[in-house]
Parts: structure tokens; sequence; C-alpha cells
């Protein structure tokens, strides 16, 4: 149900761009406007959300240590652990490194199999690590690529990306490797949710939207380069671009509409990202299990909102126990005889 | 063919057939996970199951020695006793042995005529039933001792006879 | 055929819940799950909330009339106070990753217990009561709204999670469950929604200085009889010093070592290695009875007891002029003191930095807080030969070693106690690397959930450390389970017994306790146990 409405719901903006840009003509509003706003809306709403997260507080210094500490005797000392276990600012970048360019947490689904026959196999459930990389690599790629639009003359190592990204040659124009790999696993993504029942159980709307939406967008643009009816002509698409990049808008004739629903499929990600589970992009380098060094032994770190606690002290408890203390010869600040005094001053002053 | 061995030949079918039953008495999600998870440390459910499942299969057709028998109806009835089943779901892993079989070589026990020997057959099931329902309860029984001792820890009833103990708030 | 249809008879019988979504699935509180709820004196008498007598299995939870508007200020609240709660609400993305990760999930199979699906129960409340997607979207942005049944549902599984942290570290990003149940355990005890087993222990320790409510003449009394037992079997006796005003260290170490065997036989590690260290070097550590507790209750209630709770032992410190703070084998004591101790009640300017009287030895890792785990202590006087050790005295055991989840995941503490162990026994073997360091699984009953009632469920979550047991056990030889907590020497004593009965838990200074030769002692003829030293079973 989830997913299907999910779907409808990706299908209906299609039907939107496809009537708004086509039926009704007003490819201004697609061209032009409704990017812009996304643009808008994405970079304030990121910002926001980024500086929503970073006003919030950390209070104590939460890492998850994921191997010996290094901040420990000399004698403990451990090379790998310095990425897995920072006790330094320098040993966590490079954790967070590992973390957002190598997805290490991901990598950790290592398996150990003892088969009856008493051998040790070592299988791993490293799919999802696999294809998660080979997904945000192959999206990152796309879009550096699509930066040949947006800039004049191309950058030399776009140029370069593009080549390497055509190199096998198959289809007229070659295929892009990187368009072929992501749809393969987008596919990964979204089927691993429709079969495993744990995946079903757990997936949101929100986490069917996105995979619909990215997957309507591949596909939308790989019509345009490959298939004969929906076959774009790029010069007005730069000539469109350009417009855009330099303030100076303009629609140019010529535009096919596969065109306006890739573009505007892509505007709509961009504008439900920073409202959307999409924000662990920004999430992840705020995250405090692991982008803080293990050294709260070793260094202060104040808790911006320490505030005063009513504490049971070492007298309140002497005095509720100092007569079974003196009994059992335990030291006590203040011998029984004083406090009877003590109380017995008391009460005449209450007399 | 003989019975044993037609019912051998057919064991992985069995035991799959088997362990499907078995792990559906679980919701859908953790069925599953304890059926396709292979790892014998990240689903000892599911393994602890799968492999005492092979070898009470297997002890069935040997000299079905009681001792053995008794370890690996263990491994899989003490894990239930603590899963919160009924005690006839928890053990019900006996009759859907027998279900198993059945369904899978069921047809072929009715064309050979080997009733009697199905009915011999259904003699072990019942013998294994029984050990299920002992060890069920002495799993159950354990449970209950170590509240009970946890309950009357010796310190604890020592302490609190010399009025050492006092609960805050009192 | 006699049997025809033999599925028949079970066809009726079936666990699977139809295929709904989870927010529909109701609430099914099953008895051997859950904990007794709080009594209303200890809550009184720390202050916390809503104190009455209640009970989950009824239909009224006796909710104070505002609960809902408490509940989600209270959210709004630590939003702002907790990045890691607010940017774990936000950036889930599901993956999965986590699912399997969990004890409870992989010992009991309820979908529920997935970390992830843990984190939604109260991330669906922040999305349809907070943002607002969720208020205008609701189940579409995966929002609820937050009704009693849902309250309830949270209460149920959050006291279900021993705050381990193992999800967190298969989290691509580092989402912390543990994080996310203290804070929603913070938001139950807004309402009094504590279970009993927490806040009795919580009370305690704030009034008579442990969980226990052991009073001073008593704790004193209890390490006395720990004496004796070592006088008889040593020929020595220990003089510990109670309180005393000028003594160098202060040594605090959970309560449950004082209380509940096996921790007393570490206890009494404890005693044999201070007396010790007296004889030899010098050195004068005295126990306190007023911080007589390591472990912290008000970890598992809220951020606020903890601190109060934990104040004591700065406090005492500073009361007793002492140098530094050597503390005792203990799991989430160490996560506090580790992680918590320094920003909340430090830093302590009245103590000095770390340095081991005898080796010398500064323990620079420790310079703001002030406290050392005794085992990189005795790990470091071991490493300078400063140690008479015989290890023989240990080689009926066979051991193998369970991380407690807070010094492997919250300090990182894995070499210290391997290196202790291998010093003091000869036959030491890992369990599967899967299942220990970071990856090590939980005993079951942490968090404060080591009550009597939640049994079951304890012994579904302690199964998959069980099984890495006897896979050492199988393969090895194993019968010893050696450990640094107190929650583990109680809960997987309880394991063990139950899943391999042939294999005992014991504290890392037992056996040093074991090991140690201290100066003018009698020959042992048995270990702390009383049981029978290696070669010596026929004297018996």
């Amino acid at each position: 149900m989830k997913a299907i409405n999910s779907l409808i719901l990706v299908l209906a903006l299609i039907v939107i761009a496809m009537l708004g840009a086509g039926a009704l003509g007003i490819e201004y509003l697609f061209g032009v406007i409704i990017p812009y706003l996304a643009v808008f809306i994405f970079i304030v709403g990121f910002i926001t959300k980024m500086v929503g997260w970073g006003k919030s507080a950390v209070p104590f210094r939460i890492p998850t240590t994921c191997g010996q500490a290094t901040k420990s005797l000399p004698m403990f000392k451990d090379k790998w652990s310095r990425l897995d276990n920072p006790g330094t600012k320098l040993g966590t970048i490079g954790r967070m490194f590992l973390e957002v360019v190598l997805f290490r947490s991901l990598f950790r689904n290592t398996r150990v199999e003892l088969h009856p026959g008493q051998y040790i196999a070592y299988s791993s459930s490293k799919w999802l690590w696999i294809f998660a990389l080979i997904f945000h690599y192959t999206f990152l790629i796309i879009v550096i690529r699509h930066l040949r639009f947006f800039t004049e003359p191309i950058p030399g190592v776009i140029v370069f990306l593009d080549q390497v990204d055509s190199m096998l040659q198959i289809l007229v124009p070659p295929l892009f490797i990187s368009s072929a790999l992501i749809l393969v696993a987008l596919g990964y993504l979204l089927l691993r949710r429709f079969f495993v029942p744990s995946m079903r159980y757990i997936s949101q709307p929100a986490d069917y939207v996105p995979l619909f939406l990215i997957i309507s967008i591949v596909v939308s643009g790989m019509l345009m380069r490959y298939v004969g009816p929906f076959k774009t002509d790029l010069m007005p698409v730069k000539e469109l671009a350009m417009g855009l990049v330099q303030f100076s808008p303009t629609v140019p004739e010529g535009i096919g509409l596969t065109f306006y629903v890739h573009f505007f499929l892509f505007s709509v990600l961009l504008m439900y990202f920073p409202f959307s589970k999409l924000m662990h992009m920004g999430g992840v380098f705020l995250s405090p299990t692991r982008n803080l060094p293990n050294d709260s032994r070793e260094k202060h770190h104040p808790n911006p909102w320490n505030y005063p606690v009513k504490l049971h002290t070492y007298e309140d408890y002497e005095n509720d126990f100092r007569e079974k203390m003196v009994e059992a010869d335990l030291p006590v600040e203040k011998p029984l005889e004083e406090m009877a005094e003590e109380t017995s001053e008391n009460d005449e002053k209450k007399e | 063919m003989n019975f044993n061995s037609m019912i051998k030949k057919n064991k992985s079918r069995i035991i799959n057939i088997w362990l499907k039953k078995f792990t559906d008495t679980y919701s859908e999600q953790s069925g599953k996970f304890f059926r396709d998870n292979q790892g014998q440390f990240s689903n000892p459910v599911g393994y602890t199951f799968r492999v005492n499942m092979e070898k009470i299969f297997d002890e069935l057709f040997l000299e079905n020695d009681q001792e053995k028998m008794s370890e690996y109806v263990d491994g899989i009835t003490r894990i239930r006793a603590v899963q919160g089943f009924p005690p006839s779901v928890s053990v019900s892993f006996v009759p859907m042995l027998r279900e198993s079989i059945w369904e899978v070589c069921g047809r072929e026990i009715a064309r050979e005529g080997m009733h009697q020997e199905w009915l011999e057959l259904n003699v072990k099931f019942e013998e294994l039933m029984q050990l299920a329902f002992d060890t069920y309860m002495s799993c159950r029984e354990l449970l209950w001792k170590q509240r009970a001792d946890f309950l009357h820890t010796r310190t604890h009833k020592l302490l609190e006879r010399a009025g050492f103990i006092t609960r805050a708030g009192k | 055929m006699a049997i025809s249809k033999p599925d028949v008879l079970y066809r009726n019988i079936s666990h699977k819940p139809p295929e709904t979504n989870w927010m529909d699935v109701p609430l099914e509180i099953k008895p051997g799950r859950y904990c007794y709820a709080a009594d209303p004196e200890p809550l009184e008498y720390v202050g916390m909330p809503n104190p009455r007598k209640w009970n989950p299995l009824d239909d009224d939870w006796k909710l104070p009339e505002n609960w809902k508007e408490t509940v989600i200020s209270g959210m709004k609240e630590r939003l702002e106070k907790f990045r890691s709660f607010k940017v774990f609400m936000d950036i889930c993305v599901r993956c999965g990753a986590c699912a399997d990760k969990c004890h409870y999930f992989i010992g009991s199979g309820d979908p529920k217990n997935m970390p992830v699906l843990r984190a939604e129960l109260l991330r669906s409340v922040y999305r349809g009561e907070i943002t607002k997607a969720g208020q205008i979207l609701g189940r579409f942005a995966g929002g609820r709204e937050l009704t009693e049944n849902v309250l309830k549902e949270i209460w149920y599984y959050y006291y279900q999670c021993s705050e381990c942290r193992r999800c967190s570290v298969f989290c691509p990003y580092g989402i912390d469950q543990a994080e996310i149940t203290i804070i929603g355990r913070e938001l139950l005890n807004l309402l009094g929604l504590n279970i009993d087993w927490i806040a009795k222990p919580a009370a305690n320790c704030y009034r008579t200085g442990n969980h226990l409510g052991i009073q001073p003449h008593a704790f004193k009394d209890m390490i006395d009889f720990f004496c004796d037992d070592i006088e008889e079997i040593t020929g020595i006796r220990p003089e510990p010093t109670f309180n005393k005003k000028g003594a160098d260290y202060l040594f605090i170490t959970p309560s449950g070592d004082v209380f509940a065997d096996p921790g007393t036989y570490t206890c009494m590690g404890y005693l044999i290695l201070f007396h010790y260290l007296k004889e030899e070097y010098g050195m004068d550590i005295t126990w306190s009875t007023y911080a007589s507790e390591g472990g912290n209750f008000g970890f598992f209630t809220s951020h606020e007891l903890m601190k109060r709770l934990n104040a004591k032992m700065y406090m005492e410190a500073k009361r007793l002029g002492v140098k530094w703070i050597l503390g005792g084998e203990c799991g989430h004591m160490w996560r506090v003191l580790h992680q918590y101790m320094d920003s909340m009640n430090g830093p302590p300017d009245f103590l000095e930095v770390p340095v081991s009287p005898i080796t010398g030895t500064r323990f620079q890792h420790a310079a703001s807080t002030k406290m050392i785990h005794i085992v990189e202590f005795v790990a470091d006087l071991m490493k300078h030969n400063k140690l008479r050790l015989d290890k023989s005295r240990n080689d009926n055991l066979r051991v193998t070693f369970h991380d407690s989840c807070n010094p492997s995941r919250g300090l990182g503490f894995l070499e210290e106690p391997r290196y202790v162990i291998n010093k003091v026994c000869n036959n030491f073997f890992e369990m599967p690397l899967e299942t220990i360091r970071e990856q090590t699984f939980c005993c079951g009953g942490g968090s404060g959930l080591n009550a009597g009632e939640n049994e079951e469920i304890r012994m579904m979550g302690g199964l998959p450390r069980a099984n890495a047991v006897k896979s050492v056990r199988d393969r090895h030889g194993v019968n010893m389970l050696a450990n640094i907590c107190a929650i583990d020497r109680a809960t997987l004593s309880a394991m063990m017994a139950y899943w391999q009965p042939d294999v005992g838990v014991t504290g890392v200074h037992e056996m040093v306790g074991n090991a140690l030769i201290l100066p003018g002692e009698q020959e042992r003829e048995t270990d702390l146990r009383g049981e029978p030293l290696p070669g010596k079973e026929e004297d018996e």
C-alpha cells in the first residue's frame, strides 16, 4: 500500500509536468520558475535544517567506540583502531572520511559461519554496502556530468568524466556506465523493500517516494538520450540551462516534453530534499556518535546547559546514619555528643 | 525401495518444509529472518533449529539413542520455552515433522502400501513428543526455580533478618 | 490412511500476524517481557513526578491530566538540548542495517525489537506531533498521533532495550538507539512511568549510597565477612579502611560486588590486591560507605538523576582529600564515568592527574576526570612486573571473555582486560569475532532490566551470547566466562544456568585474587570460592 501510494504520487507528478509543459504550454513555469523555486527551497531548507541541528546542544561526548581506545595506556596502542575509535581531531576527521566516503559502518556486516564439519566460512552480507556505494557514487557522477549544461566552456574534468563514463562504447550515443549502474542499484534498493519481509515492514512512503522519484528522473533522462521518440535536442536545453545560471532565463523553442518531465521531477526532488530523510547527507556530519573524539576523560568538555541539581550530601547521609556509623567504628564528621547538644539547643530555640 | 531410505532420500526437502512450518509460528518478518540467515552467531535461533532438526531426522532412522535425541530436542525446546508460546506450540515441531514427511512422501507411502512402517514411525513420533514435553517442562521449571532463588537469595534474607537493609522512602 | 491430513490439527494455530502496518498492530503486554511498575515511595524520595501505584496490565495507567502536552513539550525541550536526539529523529533512512543486530530481536523475533522500529515508535510521534509535514500529511509522512496506546507501546519496548549500542556500530549515520531510549525513558519518567527495578535502586542509592540500601555499618560488615573468608583461605587478613580522611586513593565499585555472587568473589579479589599493594608498596586505598555505589541507575532514568547520583563520587573524594579515584569492574558505571561525569560534575580540580605511585605511569588519558579503571591500573602493574602471581592456581579454568557493552562501545576498553586475564590464567580462548569486542552481544540484563519478572525476554536476549559461549565450550572446553561488569556477573550467571549449565561466571579480579601471592601467605588449598585448587583435589 505504502509503495503503491508513493508510486501514484510520482506518476501524478509526471502527469502534472506533461499537462503543464505540454497541453497547457506553460513552459516558462516548468523551465524557469519552478526550477528557481526548487533551488531556492533546497538551499534555504538545507541550510535551515543544518543550522537547526547545529544550534541544538551537544552536552556529552558520546562517540560509539568501535575499536581499542587510542587514549589509553601506550602498551595498548593499536594503529588501526585510530580510525574506528579516534582520540584526536585528526583521527576523527579520518573516521568521518571513511564513514562518508566509504560507508565504513555498513561494511561491518561480516559474518563467520561454523559449519558442522568444523571448518570456518567467512561469508558476508555486504550487498547493501556495495549497492549503496554504487548508488551514491553514480548519482554523484551523474550530477557532475550534468554540469556540462551549466558551464561554457565545459571544464576539462567534466569532459574527461564523460569520456570515462561512456568508454564502453555500447549503443549510440554511447551508454553511460553510471546510468546503467544507478538503475541496477536503485532496483536493488527498491526490491529489497518489496521482498524482504522485515524491510517491507519498516518501510515508509518516505522511503518509496525518493526511490520512485529518482528512478523516474533517471529513466526520463535515459529516454531523452537513447529512445527514438523521446530523443531531445540538447542545444536548446543547454541554452535554457545557461540562461538559468546567468540569471537571464529564456525558454527556447524545440525542447521536448520529456525534458520538462525530467526537469520537473528533479526540481521536486530538490524541494523535497530538505524535508526528508535525504537530509542524511548533511546529518551524517553532525552525528555525535561519530564526529567526536573519544577523549572525554582527558579533556573537560563543558555541558552548555549544565545546571545545579538537588543532592544528598555527605552531611545528610551522616545525619541519617551517624549512630550506626559510630557503633560500627566508622569515622564521622560530627561526634554523637555534639549532635545531641545541637539537637537540645535547637529544641531550646524552638521553645 | 524400503521405507527408511525412501524418506531419507528426501531429507533436504523434508527439513526445508519442516523448518518453514516451524518458523511460520513467528511473525512473517522474524520467520523469514530465522529461516534465511545462515549465520551461526548472527542468527542463533534459526541455526540451532536447523542443526538440531537435521540431527533429529537422522537419529530417527538410526539406533534411536535416547541420550542424543534428548540433546537435540533440548536444543530446540530450550529456545521455544522462553519465547512466550503456549506449551503446545512450543513443542509443535514434533507433529510438524510428521506432517512434513507425509507431505513429501505420503503419496508414495500410500502407493507402496507401507502402512505398517508408517505406523511404526508414528510410535517414534509419540516418543519424541513425550521427550519434547518433558524437556519443555524442565526448562520452565528451571526458570521458575531461578526466579524463586532470586527472590530468596540467602544473603539477602540474612541481611534482612539482621535489619541491615533499609528501603528508601520508608 | 490413519492420518490422511495431519495438517488439520495445527492449521488453526498460527502466530503470524497478518500483513498490516506496524502502527496498526495492537499492543500486547506479555508477561515475562515487561517489568513491574515503580512504586510511589522511591519516586517520591527522589522527587520524580506522578508517584502512584499502577499496573502496566491495567487499562488505566493513572497518567496526569496533561500527560500529552508534558511529553510533547518534553520532546521539544530535548530536541534542543541533545543534538543527538534531533539528528537521530530526522536522518534515519530505514536501510535495515541495524534490524538484525539487536540481541532481543535475534532471540525473540519480535519485529518491534528491531532497533529501527524501536526508534520509529518515538520518531512517528515526533513526525506526527512536531514536524509540519507530519502534522499535515499524517501517516503518509510516517507520523502518528500520540495516544495512550502509543505511549504504552513506547514504554513496553523502551524497557526492552538494554542501551547496549550494538545497533549504533552498524548504522551508517551512527544512530544510537541507546541514546533514543535514554531520552525516551526520560520522557516516560516525566509521567512517572518508571519500572520498579530501576526506581528502587536509584532511590536507595540516593539515600544510602548504594542500590541495595545497605546501610553503612552493614556495608562494612559485608566486607568484614569477605576478610574472614580471605583469612581462612590465605592465612592473611586484609585490613581495608572506610571513609578514611587523608587516604591517598578512593575506591568505588558497584555494590553488586559486595552483595551478589559471584561478584562477591571479585570483591575479595580487590581486597587481596589492595592488601598486597599496601604491604608491598604502602599504597593507601580507602572505601567509602557514602559513595558505595559505582553503578548509576539514574542513568536509566534521566540525565538529571544520573548527575545527582554521580555527584557523590567527587564530593566524597573532595571530603576525604584523596589524590584520585580508582573504579571497580562495571559496565554502565564506566560509561557514565567516561562520557558523562566530567561534563556533569567536573572538572574536579581538587584531584591530581592519576599517576601510579608504584610504576610512575601517568594516566594522561584520565587527566581531566581523574578516575581510572582498576583493570588498566592493574595491567600497568603487571606490565612492570609489580605483582607476584601464580597463574597455575587458575589452571582449572578454561576462560573466555565477554566484552561488556559499555566498556567496549562507550570506551574502547578492549585490550586491557585481555591483558590482565592472560597474565593470571593459562587457558584463554576468544569467542567468534562477531560476538566480541565492539560487536559484543549484551548479556540481556543491561540498563536496569535484570528484574525477576522479565526473565524470559532476558533469556531470549542472552541467547546470542550463550550461543557464542557454547561454540567455545564445544571446541575448547571453556568452563568460565569472565567479564568486567557487575550486571554481567548477575545476569550471565542465570543465563548460563539456563543455556550452558557447565560454564561459570567470574569477574577478572576474582582470577587476579586467586593468582596473586600475598607476602607471607599460607599455602592455599582452595580458591576464593572455597573450591579446591588444581592439584589439591585429593586433599579435600
